[in-house]
């Protein structure tokens, strides 16, 4: 059944909203214990936290007066994590093993890096699959069809392209990405269609890349120009790749003058911290103008997430950590003083360990709590509260799929690669 | 709404009222009384709202409009909602309905006793959890060691060799070395060193490793010595200029056999792999416990390595003694390259304090009897000058360029 039976005689002029239920009483114990728990059992709680967390922020979209449902079980999570493990773990010994056999072992890693590139677009479209199958709206299973592998080539086509282009062609790529997540996602029998395009995110991405990417580009060029570089002959006479490597950056140590590498070394911090900056900008727009670009039949999304919204999370997110770590350290840095002052070495070594390991313990949670805080549900929270649906009535017509619910051994894979592990977000 | 609204209205005999009582009125043992309001309906089939009453009476909630349905409480579930919001169902089947009307919630919840069936605290599966981590963590501890022994003997020599070569490459990036020392008169006398600690070395009891030692001396200023599967060992020229006799480095020597005698490298590789491959793959999202699991990972691998460097002491002092060599020569030089004076707490150390070492070395030493040299003068002087002068200055890394 395709999209356009959504189509209402007479057209759908109907206005709807999505509402985020924002009280969080209780959030934070909720957060916390999970946290504490996954922390205690080494990971393992972390499929039921991921499960909980999200029944809880699906529970909070109210799309249209109708909260989405979240029917995942954690031990599916388990379940595909343990498959995933059974089939990862040999093949990671291979590689091991396989890279110890080719002619340069930093070839090897290079390979390795480039499958497991691979692995995780495929893991992670897989995951997409999973989430979507368990996400539910008045009764309705989402759905998200397909091939991983297909998504990957894609990927790496692009990713290739983004690296050729010196990252110029980024919005391209996160648009074409976008058009195939969204044309493969169905609610029931109706298909989501996408019409994003890199193009009109191009000015928005030339002002992030002029701030962060280009300056960097810009410095090495220089550099390496204004002072003659030559590649020197002995980065073809080492044995290995990273000993040739190793030859070029100390020859470039010893002709370039210390200023020039200040200067360079500045421009670097700099451009990192004007990347960090820009980068919600971005977001923001990219965000809104790919949710813009959703419609499912006469139905159409319309968000006005400003760059704002985008900020106040990071700059919670951020506030927060720096200066819980800030006070934390504090005392550290006293210690080290009141030894040289006073012979108390001794003394004082088990409980400086002792607050070193207290420190951490706070550190960690406070990191991992704001982060869920801020960036996972409350970039969720901003991002939904944001939106609203104009042609809503055509969402009356959706109907279910008869189609069978896909396995969990998809996200259970993305959660065995993905460094990044489970995001709560869809 | 405005429908459900109307609709509602044509039921003048229910009235609103009696909603906010309920809970309060059974709690005090009164008979509940009907309570109702509006709802929408799904068939879950289809994403259309159909607006319909609601009513709970008698243990049943009726549903009345379009739609029709009365379904007994005791069959009611309900999907994790956020109050006063309440979608809830029978349990065998998708249809659904949705309210917001605290006082018909209520009321559903006093009646429906499996209401949340599903959503009481796990505490069994939190036990699970924890019981499932310690094994794991047991398992990391003891298991992998011994899975790591059983292992060794299947590991091919040629892969052994493979492993040995790419080490030996990182081991000269990492440590700056330039070029491998092999001057011939040198070389010699390094391999009369060898072959007679080699000879006398072996304890019969000890199984012997199929694997021909080879020892090479590469050029760098840090003082260490290495050993790498397949009986390859590296020794630095920095601790062949800061050794005093021939014993000290002969001792360091015999030392680094006693860990090609043990398989000590391929027997730590594989544990470390083990570990890290366990360890890292059950690490999830949350920063804590993948630095947590790190740290424990470095705990248990220093713990190892600190049992097969005794090990190595050990066989290092028996060597030694066997050959008729100061074995106390290699305490002297370890408490000269390697002092206490800092680093990391004992747990985190690959090494054994050297005081504890120097201290077990001089207890098994064979004391109070003619030491033999174990090189000529002649010998030692052309091993000390194994490595040419360079005649290119090396390049210095300014340290602020770096910062």
């Amino acid at each position: 059944m395709s999209a356009s039976i959504l189509a209402v005689p007479g057209g759908s002029k109907r206005y709807a909203t999505v509402r985020f239920e924002e009280s969080t009483k209780g959030s934070f114990w909720f957060i916390t214990k999970g946290l504490i728990l996954t922390l205690v059992t080494v990971g393992i709680y972390r499929f039921w936290f991921t499960t909980a967390v999200r029944k809880n922020l699906w529970a909070r979209i109210f799309i249209d007066g109708s909260p989405a449902e979240y029917v995942g079980k954690a031990y599916e999570l388990l379940l595909g994590f343990l498959v995933a493990l059974a089939v990862l773990l040999p093949a990671y010994i291979i590689v091991f093993v396989a890279t110890m056999y080719l002619p340069y072992p930093a070839l090897g890693v290079v390979a390795a890096s480039v499958l497991f590139f691979l692995l995780l677009q495929f893991a992670r479209y897989r995951a997409r699959r999973y989430i979507a199958s368990r996400t539910l709206w008045r009764g309705i299973r989402f759905r998200q069809d397909g091939s991983a592998l297909i998504y990957t080539w894609l990927a790496a086509g692009w990713w290739l392209v983004t690296i050729v282009t010196l990252g110029v062609a980024y919005p391209f790529m996160r648009a074409s990405l976008e058009r195939h997540r969204v044309r493969h996602t169905l609610l029931g029998e109706a298909r989501f269609t996408s019409d994003a395009s890199g193009l009109s995110l191009i000015v928005n991405w030339l002002i992030v890349y002029a701030l962060s990417i280009l300056p960097l580009l810009g410095c090495a060029v220089l550099l390496l120009a204004a002072n003659d570089f030559e590649v020197p002959e002995e980065a073809f006479q080492g044995d290995t790749i990273v000993e040739n490597a190793l030859a070029v950056y100390l020859h470039f140590l010893k002709i370039m003058p210390i200023a020039k590498l200040k200067a360079t070394f500045y421009t670097i911090l700099i451009s990192i911290m004007f990347g960090m900056l820009a980068k919600p900008y971005y977001q923001a727009r990219e965000a809104r103008s790919f949710y813009n670009s959703i419609k499912l039949g006469d139905a159409r999304i319309y968000s006005d997430l400003s760059a704002a919204d985008m900020y106040i999370n990071k700059f919670f997110f951020y506030f927060i950590n720096i200066a819980t770590v800030s006070v934390l350290s504090a005392p550290l840095f006293a210690v080290p003083f009141l030894i040289t002052k006073i012979n108390l070495y001794n003394t004082i070594e088990k409980i400086y360990y002792g607050y070193i390991v207290f420190a951490y313990a706070v550190c960690v949670l406070m990191v991992s709590w704001s982060y869920f805080r801020f960036l996972q549900v409350g970039r969720f929270a901003i991002v939904s509260e944001t939106l609203s649906i104009t042609g809503a009535e055509a969402l009356t017509l959706v109907r279910a799929s008869t189609r069978k619910v896909g396995s969990s051994f998809d996200e259970g894979m993305a959660d065995a690669v993905d460094p990044g592990g489970i995001d709560v977000g869809f | 709404m405005t429908r459900g609204c109307r609709f509602w209205n044509r039921l003048p005999s229910v009235r609103r009222g009696h909603a906010v009582a309920l809970p309060n009125s059974d709690a005090a043992g009164l008979a509940p009384r009907d309570v109702s309001g509006e709802g929408v309906y799904f068939d879950g089939t289809s994403a259309n709202p159909i607006p319909v009453s609601v009513r709970v009476a008698g243990g049943r909630l009726i549903l009345d409009g379009s739609v029709r349905r009365a379904w007994d409480c005791r069959d009611l579930r309900a999907s994790g909602s956020i109050r006063p919001f309440m979608r809830v169902g029978p349990s065998w089947n998708s249809e659904r309905i949705e309210l917001s009307d605290e006082a018909v919630v209520a009321a559903i919840e006093a009646a429906s006793p499996e209401l949340y069936s599903r959503d009481r605290v796990p505490y069994r599966l939190i036990g699970g959890s924890v019981a499932a981590a310690v094994a794991l963590l047991v398992f990391v501890l003891y298991g992998v060691p011994i899975v790591a022994d059983l292992a060794v003997p299947a590991i091919p020599l040629s892969f052994e060799q493979r492993v040995a070569e790419v080490a030996r490459k990182q081991l000269s990036t990492t440590l700056f070395a330039s070029r491998e020392c092999q001057v011939p008169s040198g070389r010699a006398a390094l391999d009369e060193m060898v072959a007679s600690l080699k000879i006398e070395a072996w304890d019969p009891a000890l199984h012997l490793p199929p694997v021909e030692v080879d020892v090479r001396v590469i050029d760098t200023p840090v003082a260490n010595a290495f050993a790498l599967p397949a009986g390859n060992i590296i020794v630095t020229s920095g601790l062949i200029a800061r050794a005093r006799s021939a014993d000290e480095l002969a001792g360091v020597i015999a030392h680094e056999l006693g860990h090609v005698a043990a398989r000590d490298p391929t027997r730590l590789m594989l544990q470390e792999l083990g570990r890290s491959l366990v360890l890292g793959f059950f690490m999830g999202d949350v920063f804590g416990s993948t630095v947590l699991v790190a740290l424990g990972n470095e705990v248990v691998t220093a713990r190892y390595g600190r049992a097969a460097e005794s090990a190595a002491d050990a066989f290092a002092a028996r060597a030694m003694n066997r050959v008729g060599a100061d074995a106390t020569a290699i305490a002297g030089f370890l408490e000269r390259i390697d002092p206490d004076d800092y680093g990391p707490p004992a747990f985190l150390r690959s090494h054994p304090f050297t005081r504890e070492r120097a201290a077990a070395i001089r207890a098994q030493a064979v004391t109070g009897r003619e030491t033999r040299a174990i090189l000529d003068d002649e010998a030692w002087l052309a091993l000390k000058a194994i490595c040419p002068p360079q005649r290119v200055p090396r390049i210095q890394i300014d340290p602020v360029s770096t910062r």
